[in-house]
């Protein structure tokens, strides 16, 4: 899953690495900080077209 | 079943918008140890009842949370220690120069402490810092502080079982304390049956955790623990040391910051060490089984000093009992990339008094004045001591 640093400060995750302020990075699956924020995956619109 | 090692915890810390809301930390700091316990005072109930047997259960006193955090003095982590014990009277600076705290000795802010252990988290709300001390150990400067805690939430058990699909709130038993949920807030995460559940709600009622409708199924009593967070660092700063701290005595405290100024001027010190006492009062109150506030009493502090001996001037100093400003100021890493402004932290001490000023003989050492200073009030300045503060964190975080 895909979280974004949402403070103004570069943070370095122990075993992820540093992380820059607004970045988003995948993080391992249990991942849990108050400075991250999870970004939601954007649903692909269907597009459908009538070709007749 | 695993088992973890301690040096996979840290602590986190936010100050909270008041003594009794708290907040989930956002500052990660690095820790040396840590010995803050839960102490429900339980006592065997000495009642009447027909026993050859001294007891058949326990009762709970009033309840206490106390205990010491310890971590090396950098330039950031100290801000928080500063902040648990003085209040923060200013901030200036910018990110470039570096930002100036000045912390009197008025109310601390109350902070949320997560303390990680193992898979679960302890969170403390209505932290207060009761006393600091500050020393230096193999030249790296460490503090101490000792802190008082109004509750925490690290584990419960519950009191409704979830039987699977769509289950919106949980129920907490409230053997430990009426109010099991105090200290958790929206946005936490707590283990329930293997499953970790994002809160969305606490309910004022003081047992209920609202969330978004999950499948889960566990039996009334199992546990529920807060989910330990994932640390994240800023650059971490390197402690103070011994080696960029020089210390000002003068007649005043003009005459101490100006021989605080640089190493010429500066007293030689073989240790120096100091601890400041908010001498915090766990306030009983209805409605509380623990402390309903921390209260200040009286605040006050010692500053122990060894030197070589010179000349019997401070032994003079002390029988003849004359006042001494201090000064303490530690240079730390350069801030502005200029090298014109470095981290630093001063202790200003506007008067103190030997309470003991020993010249113990040993054979084979040099002698030393082995003095321990009371720090009072000064009259004339109209205050007792000031700690200043450069660093790289922003005045909000405080």
């Amino acid at each position: 899953m895909k979280y974004k640093n949402i403070t103004n400060k570069d943070l370095h995750i122990p075993n992820v690495g540093i992380v820059k302020a607004g970045e988003e990075k995948e993080m391992p699956k249990g991942f849990n900080n108050a400075n991250f924020k999870l970004v939601k995956a954007e649903k692909k619109e269907e597009v459908i077209t009538n070709n007749k | 079943m695993p088992n973890y090692l301690a040096d996979n915890s840290f602590i986190a810390v936010k100050p909270q918008v008041d003594s009794t809301t708290a907040i989930i930390p956002t500052s990660f700091i690095p820790l040396l140890s840590e010995s803050i316990r839960v102490n429900p005072n339980f006592q065997a109930n000495r009642a009447m009842k027909g026993l050859s047997w001294k007891s058949d259960e326990l009762l709970k006193g009033s309840r206490k949370i106390e205990g010491d955090i310890e971590i090396w003095a950098d330039p950031d982590a100290i801000g928080h220690l500063f902040n648990m014990m003085y209040a923060k009277t200013s901030t200036t600076g910018d990110a470039a120069s570096g930002y100036t705290h000045i912390f009197d000795p008025g109310e601390g802010d109350s902070y949320s402490i997560d303390i990680v252990r193992g898979i679960y988290a302890q969170r403390l709300w209505g932290v207060r810092g009761d006393n600091i001390k500050i020393s230096f150990e193999d030249n790296k400067m460490k503090a101490t502080i000792s802190v008082k805690a109004l509750g925490q939430f690290s584990s419960a058990s519950l009191a409704v079982a979830l039987t699977g699909a769509a289950m919106t709130a949980i129920v907490l038993n409230t053997d430990y304390d009426l109010r099991p949920t105090d200290g958790l807030v929206a946005g936490d995460i707590v283990n329930v049956g293997g499953v970790d559940i994002t809160l969305t709600s606490v309910n004022a009622d003081g047992k209920t955790l609202g969330f978004a409708s999950i499948t889960v199924t566990a039996s009334a009593n199992d546990p529920v623990s807060l989910k330990a967070q994932t640390p994240s660092f800023t650059a971490l700063q390197e402690p103070f040391y011994f080696g960029g701290t020089l210390v000002g005595i003068g007649a005043d405290s003009s005459a101490a910051d100006t021989a605080a100024a640089s190493r010429s001027t500066a007293s030689p010190c073989y240790e120096v060490g100091m601890e400041l006492m908010n001498n915090l009062l766990d306030q009983p109150a209805s409605g509380y089984t623990g402390a309903g506030a921390l209260l200040n009493q009286v605040k006050s502090g010692t500053l122990d000093i060894t030197r070589l001996f010179t000349d019997p001037t401070q032994f003079q100093k002390w029988v003849e009992n004359v006042k001494q400003a201090v000064t303490i100021i530690t240079t730390g890493r350069f801030i502005k990339t200029d090298l014109t402004t470095s981290e630093m932290l001063t202790v200003k001490i506007n008067k103190t008094k030997l309470i003991t000023n020993e010249e113990p003989l040993e054979v084979g050492q040099y002698i030393m004045d082995k003095q321990s200073f009371e720090m009072l009030y000064d009259s004339s300045d109209a205050d007792s001591i000031t700690v200043t503060l450069v660093n790289r964190t922003i005045g909000t975080d405080y």
